[in-house]
């Protein structure tokens, strides 16, 4: 058991704490209150004097390949199961390396929990999936999967397979086969053809029954994409989306979600001339909004997830509602929200301690990071 | 003429002046004090703003590589033969660019432009300001070093196609045999013993750096960091260690020789072999060692002005403020000898200043509200 006391505690739905104690047992927030008595617990207990610190749940990555390169083979990297552009059926789970995601040390940063997708370079590419980001076993790590399913109409999908010769090597070709892969979907629905779970699972996908996250960078991919999904139910969310500022009205109209790729990589947030004012003006009017330090070129490292929150914090965005979309709002999207996202009880114990407030300065240093109750990094002079 | 009255000035190179005033005349520093009198028209009120010399990145390709939409033209690679030391990245360079006007607005006013790592020696690198009418106009100094690569990005280039290098033993034996061709035909040329009919422009090419004029820029990582301290030791050529990932491991070796550190970019995904570990926090022991520190993003692979989060990751991990400006400020202006310029705030250099609302690498929010270089106001966000 651990207990943490007298922090300013960040829940990370926008409510701040101040010297707030919290408990933690086998792994989960068992409580939070003001001067926990705990005189009358047996076990034995680590007390962390948290006075002048600040708790914030562990940050969410809600979207990366990270532990999936497989350097062995690094020309086959295991989430790109890119021979044939439509491929929903691929879970990233079983691509998942602890020691790859332990060589990144983003538990060093405080992030404790990790989205993974089929990456960005097929048209339907398969599940979504979230795992720990500290140990050495993926089967004690993993969180859950299929909690959405990923797809790409970004210029990644053409460069791959008009690099190899197939289609789709044009941005038309790549919605042709979007466009077909519904149509297809609806018609086996009508049809009295055997059990097909690709198709099932496209079904789900244009009736709203799980989300769509799809990689949508430009103006012209997202309007593109709105114009396909127009006569279904697609419940929507746009990642990368760096030109989304540009597709405002569709985006508010049908509610879709965001979630920013990295703005750094390759300079994108100025050769897209991306604003990021315009996610903080997004989240103010209600759209669930992420962060992600993953892009369709790369990316996805120890610092970059603070850094994108960071942008949000200098674009205007209040320092609470920025930890909000790298906590709740990143476990919100993953669906994950019941077990991870806030300190609240009964929540896995996932918590960056740090010395100030790490979205307003530099200086904050990472104290400590617990994950599923287990200190896995101190830095800092916090005694315990 | 230009003054800047009541500000908190950091000129990195002297004792923080908690309130002064800065005047500028025809583009130079000329006088920093209290309460200086001057017939000025132009005044900027910096009360209760943050004056920083304009900061400066020494590794950087801006201008010479844009991305769109996942693929990029690269302009700064000459990969036709190991050696380009005749090749000089200036001539590579576009400064419309919208990088360089980004840089500018977040208080980045120099660059050193660098060719990129994929040949043995790369091409010759210059120092420019992120703005100006052209990239000639915009040119402090050419050259300002001459790039050399270890690592895998040689052995990709060559290796993979049959050709040599394809190790990095191949890299150093290479290396080392150029090196001493050189030498031996700036030795030739010095004492006038050079048959006109051995001109070999490739040895022309390094005679600046047998001279001491230009430092070798030697981007290299982890283990590659001993092979580069051995060669340009042993040649005693003056020479930077740049991007230096896992200088960690190598803190008394790098403390112990004559590099300069180049470190960074940071944020970028860690892989076995050249890019484990990625250490920030090793700047802070080497800084306390004594080396000579710089950061940078090796722009445009990360924003530039992700320089500054680069920065404060520094002072995370427990470097002061005061010698970590030095790091994006006189440390990269020195390491290319253009010291005499720019880098710090002292009467006779460019009026190059960026002045922030609060210090922009404690917090994270702090905005630049003016950026003013050769002493013109070149953005005013207020």
């Amino acid at each position: 058991m651990i207990l943490l006391k007298n922090a300013e505690l960040h829940v990370g739905d926008g409510r701040v704490l101040q010297n707030h104690d919290l408990l933690i047992d086998h792994g989960k927030i068992t409580e939070i209150g003001t001067d926990l008595d705990i005189s009358n617990i047996k076990a034995s207990i680590d007390v962390v004097d948290c006075e002048g610190k600040v708790a914030i749940p562990g940050f969410i990555e809600p979207l990366s390949t990270m532990g999936c390169s497989d350097f062995l083979i690094n020309t086959l990297k295991d989430t790109n199961e890119n021979i044939y552009p439509i491929s929903p059926r691929n879970n990233p789970k079983y691509a998942f390396d602890p020691a790859e995601i332990m060589m990144q040390k983003l538990y060093d940063r405080g992030t404790t929990t990790i989205g993974l997708y089929p990456g960005d370079t097929n048209v339907i590419g398969g599940y979504t999936a979230a795992f720990s980001t500290y140990g050495d076993n993926s089967k004690k790590m993993f969180l859950r999967s299929e909690m959405a399913v990923k797809g790409s109409v970004s210029t990644a999908v053409k460069n791959y397979f008009g690099h190899a010769g197939k289609k789709p090597m044009t941005m038309m070709g790549i919605f042709s086969i979007l466009k077909k892969a519904f149509k297809d979907a609806l018609l086996y629905e009508k049809s009295n053809n055997e059990y097909d779970e690709d198709k099932e699972i496209i079904l789900k996908v244009i009736k709203g029954e799980i989300p769509f996250f799809v990689t949508a960078n430009n103006e012209m991919e997202i309007n593109a994409l709105y114009e396909i999904i127009e006569e279904y139910d697609v419940d929507l969310v746009i990642c990368g989306a760096y030109q989304a500022g540009s597709c405002k009205e569709n985006i508010l109209k049908h509610k879709s979600s965001i979630i920013v790729g990295n703005l750094n990589i390759q300079s994108r947030r100025i050769n897209k001339g991306t604003r990021v004012e315009d996610f903080v003006e997004f989240s103010n009017k209600g759209i669930l909004l992420g962060l992600s330090s993953s892009s369709d070129i790369g990316g996805g490292d120890r610092e970059s997830l603070l850094w994108m929150g960071i942008h949000l914090y200098r674009a205007g965005m209040e320092s609470e509602d920025v930890i909000k979309t790298l906590t709740l709002n990143n476990a919100k999207l993953l669906k994950i929200n019941d077990l991870v996202g806030t300190l609240e009880i009964n929540k896995l114990a996932n918590i960056g301690i740090y010395s100030k407030n790490p979205i307003e300065n530099y200086d904050a240093t990472i104290d400590m990071v617990i994950i599923n109750g287990d200190i896995v990094h101190r830095g800092g002079k916090l005694c315990c | 003429m230009l003054l800047i009255k009541n500000a908190k000035i950091y000129p990195v190179t002297s004792e923080v002046i908690e309130c002064g005033d800065i005047l500028i005349e025809d583009g130079k520093i000329a006088e920093i004090g209290q309460n200086i009198d001057a017939d000025v028209k132009e005044i900027i009120d910096a009360t209760g703003l943050v004056v920083l010399p304009g900061i400066i990145d020494c590794h950087s390709h801006i201008g010479g590589m844009i991305e769109r939409d996942g693929n990029y033209n690269d302009d700064i690679n000459e990969m036709t033969n190991p050696f380009t030391p005749e090749v000089e990245v200036i001539y590579s360079i576009d400064h419309r660019d919208k990088a360089f006007q980004d840089a500018m607005e977040h208080g980045i006013t120099s660059v050193g432009i660098t060719p990129g790592s994929g040949n043995i020696i790369c091409g010759k690198l210059f120092a420019m300001k992120t703005v100006g009418k052209n990239t000639f106009e915009m040119t402090i100094k050419n050259p300002v070093g001459m790039k050399v690569a270890l690592g895998g990005n040689p052995k990709k280039t060559y290796g993979s196609k049959g050709k040599a290098p394809k190790t990095r033993m191949g890299i150093a034996t290479m290396l080392e045999d150029f090196l001493n061709k050189s030498k031996d035909y700036y030795t030739k040329l010095e004492s006038g013993k050079l048959e006109s009919e051995s001109y070999n422009e490739k040895y022309e090419s390094m005679v600046p750096v047998f001279k001491k004029e230009i430092p070798l820029k030697i981007h290299c990582e982890q283990f590659d960091m001993i092979t580069a301290i051995e060669i340009a030791e042993k040649f005693e050529l003056e020479y930077s260690l740049d991007h230096a990932w896992g200088a960690g491991n190598y803190i008394d070796e790098i403390a112990e020789s004559n590099a300069h550190i180049v470190f960074g970019p940071i944020s970028t995904a860690r892989r076995p072999g050249e890019c484990n570990p990625i250490d920030i926090e090793s700047v802070v022991e080497l800084d306390k060692r004594g080396v000579d520190v710089s950061l940078t993003t090796d722009n445009p692979f990360y924003a530039t002005d992700s320089l500054i989060s680069t920065a404060g990751e520094a002072i995370r991990e427990g470097m002061s403020v005061e010698n970590c400006l030095k790091t994006i400020t006189i440390n990269p202006a020195r390491i290319m000898k253009v010291e005499d310029r720019i880098g710090s705030l002292e009467v006779g250099k460019d009026a190059d200043i960026a002045i922030f609302d609060d210090m922009p690498i404690l917090k994270t929010r702090a905005k630049v509200k003016y950026t003013i270089v050769d002493g013109k106001v070149v953005y005013e966000n207020v």
